[in-house]
Formats: structure tokens, C-alpha cells, sequence
């Protein structure tokens, strides 16, 4: 577990740092997250650690697939190790783009905000903040950040307020008066990981369709005695052209 | 049209692919696939041209600006590992249509030519790209391509390399994801010459090396770097002849480019050698790699399995090379990838043409060749010598540079290290040289006749590479282009 606990001071360092995550459609890219590196307010409380316990997860899966795949000899084991390694990487980028308060990214009315079933839409919504017409700044009550004025990003909790936070707002202020005020979560992290998931059910159905060919050919999915048998064949020194041939299907639970 | 280039190197046997598989007759698939590869040579002969004076080439896919859209950049760089991937890719293609017959089952061969047109689009997507995350589905695209290759191959024994290379490359793959995730989180963007400029590479913060030490143990699993090369003389030994000469020459290349991307364009020489003290590392592993897996290769009995081993051994060099971070040294290790790649394409070429004749790649069956398959003999004894190092052949070239940058620096001993490593390559060069040529032959040997001429006129292709780059050094001509373009002092 030492390098899991290494990368996960590594991860919440760096979820801190950045203000957990402040990234929100509303934003261009380019501003979106300024990285504050120094890192000089980060909370070792409990109370902090326990704030992330996505990642606390993420390193979870990560160690345990990672160790099922490395001690497992039982290939099948070892493929749904692999699964669950590549599913913590997955929960990581959600998280990432996941922003406090924020909703889904999807475009609702108008997005210049003159259309007021916009308004009425988003009325009865505790997730979202809604600014219409230049009044000012309706900022998202569960995050408690009214307090800082026009311009301040309401994805930013006084936990983790921080420098980078205040840069952030005022670097896209003025663009936020013309666009409705509705707080989004970044989508890209989750496209992104639309692809890996892809890939990974890709490598699966790939590993498992080869464990059945290494079955019929060995008779076994055991590593240890596929290993095994390999090495009587390479003492016996027989060309191994023939396959599936002579070996007795040991035990093995498939 | 002409504006479309850099795409269309990707997409041309991306498209193919399904298309073969779809009509799914033979004949109509090796065409198509043929057609499509020496297209993709022909344009990434223009493109390596036209970045020449260290021009980049932007295109911006489906028209969306770079920090939205996916952006492909060509430069000399790219554009240079390109060509050396559609050629290789073209010429063992070409010359392997008698093997791909006997050693794929006659119901698998569209899927064959579907399969190999897909990795070579992966390999190029990873080259062409200027973006991080599209560099992880690339890689993906041509690992899973290339594990169903290695397991076409006939003996059960496939389909374990194949699993295994499969599990440590998924695993490689993960971590290489795992960093582009940590970059994307303290910028915002996955471009990568937006990530260069944004990421605050003076700092040194931990983010950051965390972020990069992932990447590099990814791509160090993809490259067959020392420590955790073990899948690759499996899978090359098991896979059938035409994907290993495929894959030797090009697979790890590819790794490596993606390596000296993230090392020179992303981060920077300093972050990489200096705050993070990767090469002295890189260095040390490169050598015992050099020295560990030439010593593996003397005591092989299956000659495709040496040269796996070698090839081991071969990357140490190339990365040798990137690890010196001095723009000599880099060139020495960008001209090694080509050379390197024609000299083990060529091999491996010669190696499928008497497995053709003779059924086997165990050095006891190789015994006497030289009497009944004279030219195959020949382009193999020229192969080897390229691998020692001799002069007149590519090898030679590059080992050249590498030593004077060594001395350069003034590390003698190491230099004295290059030299002696090379002694072990004379050691099992000379082993299956002295199979061939002195060897008492067997029956089976005896009645085989030489390759088939297509195998040996594609075998001789690129072995006479070997030699015109020994003797005009093309090769080293362009990797120092490409190396003072990464390093930025070309311009």
C-alpha cells in the first residue's frame, strides 16, 4: 500500500491545489483551471482526507486490481483484476470533472439568457445557479459563496478557497455576464472515459476469447501449470506442432 | 486534397480495414491492403519533405480549433518515424503473401490483412497526433490489434504471449493513462503543445513527477525497456513470421517516439534529466539491457527468439541515445530507430523465408542453409553484421554517433562499454552464422530451394537499405533534423 498512499497524497495534493475541481462549461478551457502548485493551504485534517474520498477509492481499486493481477495465476482472475485497475483510472477522471454544485452539461434555453423559461426551469433546482439580465450574482446556496461578489465561480467552497480560486472568476467575469449563469460539470473527463471504457471492454472480450484458445490448447487455465507443461515440452525437446494433443486436463476451476 | 495529407495517412487503412473485412475475399483484401500501405508511403514521403526545413504541418480534425478539437501535427520528427513505419509495414506486407498463406488458416486471412491494417494506422494516429489523450487510444488501437496478430500464430503458445503481452500492456497503457489524466487536471487541456506551454515544468511539484514517472512506466513497458521487456521474445517468437517482422521493426519504435514526445516537446530535457533525474537511470538500464539481453540472445536455441533478445538489447541503444539529453546523442538514438528498424525487418524477413522452406526457425534445422538458400543466407549474414556494428552497414552508423557523444562528454568507460556490448552481438551473430554456413545439413535442408522471389526481393529491399544508409548516411541525416527540431536549436 506504501506507493497507493504515496499517489494518493500525490492526487489530493493536487485536488486542493486546484480547488478540488473548478472547471465548468460556462468557462473557457483556457482559464479553466489554473494550477497553484505551491499548494500552501492544504488540509491534512481528517475532515480534508475524508472530503476525498473518491480518491481514497480510486487508490483502493487501483491496489487491489493491481495486486489480483500480480497474484492471481488463475488467468481469468487475473483479467478481472486488470478490469478492476483500469475502472479506478475511470472514477479518477469523473472525478476530476465533476464540479461542486455543478449539473449536467447540457445546454437548457437560451444560452445568451433571454429566454425566461430558462428561469423557470432552473427554479426549483438546488444544483445550479441561475443569473439572468445582469442582476447581479445568484450564487448556488449550498456552496456559500455569495459572500465574494459578482464574478466569483460558485464551484469554490470556503474549504477550499483558495488563490487560485479568486484567479479563476475574475479572469472570466466579464464573459459570465452575457451567458446564463448555469454551473455545469466538465463533460470532457467523462467523454474521455466513454473511449477507455470502450477500449477496455475491447481488451477484455480480446483476453478472454484468447484464455479459451490457451483451454483448448492446454487444458487448463492455471498459469502454474500452463508454465509447467511448457517446460516438460521444452526438455523433451519435441516440436511443439502438434497442439491440444497429450495433455491430460488437469483440474482447474473455469 | 494536398492539405488532407496528414490525415489520411490515418485514415486510409483505418477505412480499409472494415471495407476488407466486409467483401471479405482474399485475393480483393491483399490487394486493397497493398494498395493502401504504398499510398500511405507515397504520402508520407511528401510529408516527411515538406517539414524538411523543420516546417510543422497543423491540421485541425473536422475543422475545430486546437484546444476543443484534436489537432495532428507533422513535423520532421513524426514525419521521419512515419516513413519508417509505412515502409517496413509496406515491404513485409509485400514480401510475406507465400507465408501469410501456410501459416494463417485460409478463414482468418481477410481478418489478417484487416487486423495488420489497423495496427499500422495505430502506429501512425500515435505519431500524427498532437494530442495527449488521442496518443492513449492510438496506442490502444494498435496493442489490441497487434495481441490478435501474435495470437494468428499456430502453436498454443501463441495465445499465452498474446495474454501476456496483453496483461502488462493493458497495465502500461493504464499508467500511461493514469498521467495524462493528472496532466489534464492541473491544466485543462490534453494538447500538447498547450500542455508544454502550461504546465509549469521550473516547479518541480510533485504533480508533475508523479504524472510523469507514470507515463514513462507505461510507455517503458510498451519500449521493452530492460526490466520489463519479458513479454516481447514470447510474443516474437510465437507470433507468425510476418508479424514478427512487423512488429520488431516498428512497435517499439513507435513507444519510443512517444517517449521522446513526451520528454522533449511536453516536458522539456531539463525537467526530464535534471529535476527529475531520469537519466542516469535510463542510462544504467539501457546498459544492462544492452548487456543482459545480448548474453540472453548467445544461449537461444530458436533463432527468432535471439533476435527478440536482441532487439531487447537494441532499444538500450536507442535510448541510450534520447537519455544523453545533448542534441548529438538524441540524433544518434532517432537514426538508431531506422536503422534499427531496417536491419531487424530485413532479419526477420530472411528468418520467414526459411521457416517457408524448412518449416522450422530452430537453430539445429538451420544447419547448412547457405548451400541450398544461398541469397537468404547472405541477406542474413549482412543483417547480423548491421546489429554488431560493422562498418559500411546502418548499424555502424549510429553506433558511431553514440560513441562520439560518449567521448564527447567524457565518458570513456562508457563508451568503452558500447564498444565491448558489441562483442557480445558478434558472439550470437557468429552462432547463427556459423549454423548457416558451416553447419552439416540435414535432409529437410537439403531439398528446400530458395525463397520464393517476391520474400527474397522484399528481404533484399530492405537489407540493401541497410547498406546504402551504412554508406550515405540518410538516416542520421534526417534524425538530426528531427533532433534539432525537438531541442529547438535547429531553428
Amino acid at each position: 500500500m506504501i506507493p497507493g498512499l504515496f499517489i494518493f497524497q500525490t492526487l489530493a495534493q493536487n485536488a486542493m491545489s486546484i480547488g478540488l475541481d473548478v472547471s465548468s462549461i460556462t468557462t473557457p478551457l483556457a482559464t479553466a483551471t489554473v494550477p497553484l502548485l505551491d499548494a500552501p493551504q492544504v488540509d491534512v485534517s481528517p475532515q480534508g482526507y475524508v472530503g476525498l474520498i473518491n480518491y481514497w477509492v480510486v487508490i483502493l481499486l487501483m491496489m487491489t486490481g493491481f495486486y489480483i493481477v500480480i497474484g492471481q495465476r488463475n488467468l481469468i482472475k487475473s483479467i478481472i483484476g486488470l478490469n478492476i485497475f483500469q475502472t479506478s483510472v475511470f472514477l479518477l477522471y469523473i472525478t476530476m470533472g465533476k464540479v461542486r454544485g455543478g449539473t449536467a452539461p447540457i445546454i437548457q434555453g437560451d444560452p445568451h439568457g433571454h429566454d425566461h423559461h430558462a428561469e423557470d426551469h432552473h427554479g426549483g433546482d438546488h444544483h445550479a445557479a441561475a443569473d439572468h439580465g445582469g442582476h447581479g450574482h445568484a450564487a448556488d446556496a449550498l456552496t456559500d459563496s455569495a459572500g465574494h461578489g459578482p464574478g466569483v465561480d460558485p464551484g469554490i467552497t470556503p474549504d477550499h478557497e483558495i488563490a487560485s480560486g479568486h484567479d479563476i472568476a475574475s479572469g472570466h467575469g466579464d464573459h459570465v455576464e452575457s451567458v446564463a449563469e448555469v454551473l455545469y460539470s466538465n463533460p470532457l473527463p467523462s467523454v474521455l472515459m466513454l473511449t477507455a471504457i470502450v477500449v477496455g471492454i475491447a481488451t477484455t472480450a480480446l483476453a478472454l476469447s484468447l484464455i479459451v484458445r490457451i483451454r483448448e490448447g492446454y487444458g487448463t487455465i492455471e498459469e502454474d501449470e500452463i508454465l509447467e507443461i511448457n517446460r516438460r515440452e521444452d526438455i523433451a525437446t519435441v516440436p511443439s506442432a502438434s497442439t491440444g494433443d497429450a495433455i491430460v486436463s488437469t483440474t482447474g476451476p473455469v | 486534397m494536398q492539405s488532407h495529407f496528414p490525415v489520411l495517412v490515418v485514415v486510409i487503412p483505418m477505412m480499409v480495414a472494415p471495407a476488407i473485412v466486409v467483401i471479405n475475399h482474399k485475393t480483393f483484401s491483399r490487394i486493397a491492403s497493398l494498395v493502401a500501405l504504398w499510398v500511405i508511403v507515397a504520402i508520407t514521403g511528401i510529408l516527411l519533405g515538406r517539414t524538411a526545413g523543420g516546417t510543422e504541418i497543423h491540421y485541425e480534425i473536422g475543422g475545430w480549433k486546437p484546444p476543443y478539437g484534436i489537432e495532428y501535427v507533422i513535423d520532421p520528427f513524426s514525419a521521419f518515424v512515419m516513413l519508417l513505419v509505412t515502409v517496413i509495414s509496406a515491404v513485409v506486407l509485400t514480401g510475406s503473401r507465400d507465408s501469410i498463406r501456410r501459416q494463417i488458416s485460409s478463414s482468418k486471412i481477410t481478418l489478417f490483412y484487416a487486423t495488420y491494417l489497423l495496427c499500422t494506422a495505430g502506429l501512425l494516429g500515435m505519431c500524427a497526433t498532437g494530442d495527449l489523450f488521442n496518443v492513449f487510444v492510438f496506442l490502444e488501437i494498435s496493442s489490441l490489434s497487434s495481441y490478435a496478430l501474435i495470437a494468428l500464430g499456430k502453436s498454443r503458445r501463441a495465445a499465452l504471449a498474446a495474454l501476456q503481452y496483453l496483461i502488462v500492456g493493458t497495465i502500461g497503457a493504464t499508467f500511461f493513462l493514469l498521467g495524462v489524466g493528472l496532466l489534464y487536471q492541473m491544466t485543462g487541456t490534453l494538447n500538447m503543445a498547450g500542455l508544454a506551454e502550461r504546465l509549469p515544468i521550473e516547479t518541480g511539484s510533485r504533480t508533475l513527477l508523479v504524472a510523469f514517472a507514470m507515463m514513462t512506466v507505461g510507455l517503458a513497458i510498451k519500449m521493452a525497456v530492460f526490466p520489463v521487456h519479458t513479454w516481447l521474445p514470447n510474443a516474437y517468437a510465437h507470433a507468425p513470421d510476418s508479424v514478427s517482422a512487423f512488429m520488431a521493426a516498428t512497435s517499439t519504435k513507435v513507444s519510443i517516439y512517444a517517449f521522446i514526445r513526451l520528454t522533449y516537446t511536453i516536458f522539456s530535457g531539463e525537467f526530464a534529466f535534471d529535476i527529475m533525474p531520469l537519466g542516469n537511470e535510463l542510462i544504467f538500464l539501457s546498459l544492462l539491457g544492452i548487456y543482459v539481453a545480448s548474453a540472453g540472445a548467445i544461449f537461444q536455441s530458436d533463432v527468432k527468439r535471439a533476435l527478440a533478445y536482441s532487439s531487447v538489447a537494441q532499444v538500450g541503444y536507442m535510448l541510450m541515445g534520447v537519455s544523453l539529453n545533448r542534441v548529438d546523442g538524441l540524433a544518434a538514438g532517432i537514426s538508431h530507430m531506422m536503422n534499427h528498424a531496417v536491419i531487424k525487418g530485413g532479419l526477420f524477413l530472411a528468418v520467414m523465408a526459411i521457416s517457408y522452406r524448412i518449416g522450422s526457425t530452430r537453430l539445429v534445422d538451420l544447419r547448412g542453409i547457405a548451400r541450398t538458400m544461398p541469397w537468404t543466407a547472405m541477406a542474413m549474414t549482412i543483417g547480423l553484421l548491421g546489429l554488431i556494428g560493422v562498418p559500411m552497414t546502418a548499424g555502424f552508423v549510429t553506433k558511431w554517433m553514440l560513441l562520439s557523444t560518449a567521448l564527447d562528454l567524457g565518458a570513456p568507460v562508457g563508451a568503452g562499454l558500447l564498444l565491448l556490448a558489441s562483442l557480445l552481438a558478434v558472439a550470437y551473430s557468429w552462432r547463427i552464422v556459423e549454423a548457416m554456413y558451416f553447419g552439416e545439413p540435414s535432409e529437410k535442408v537439403l531439398a528446400a530451394k530458395e525463397a520464393p522471389w517476391l520474400m527474397l526481393a522484399s528481404t533484399w529491399v530492405l537489407i540493401g537499405l541497410v547498406i546504402l544508409l551504412g554508406i550515405y548516411p540518410l538516416s542520421a541525416h534526417w534524425a538530426t533534423n528531427a533532433a534539432l527540431f525537438l531541442t529547438g536549436e535547429g531553428s
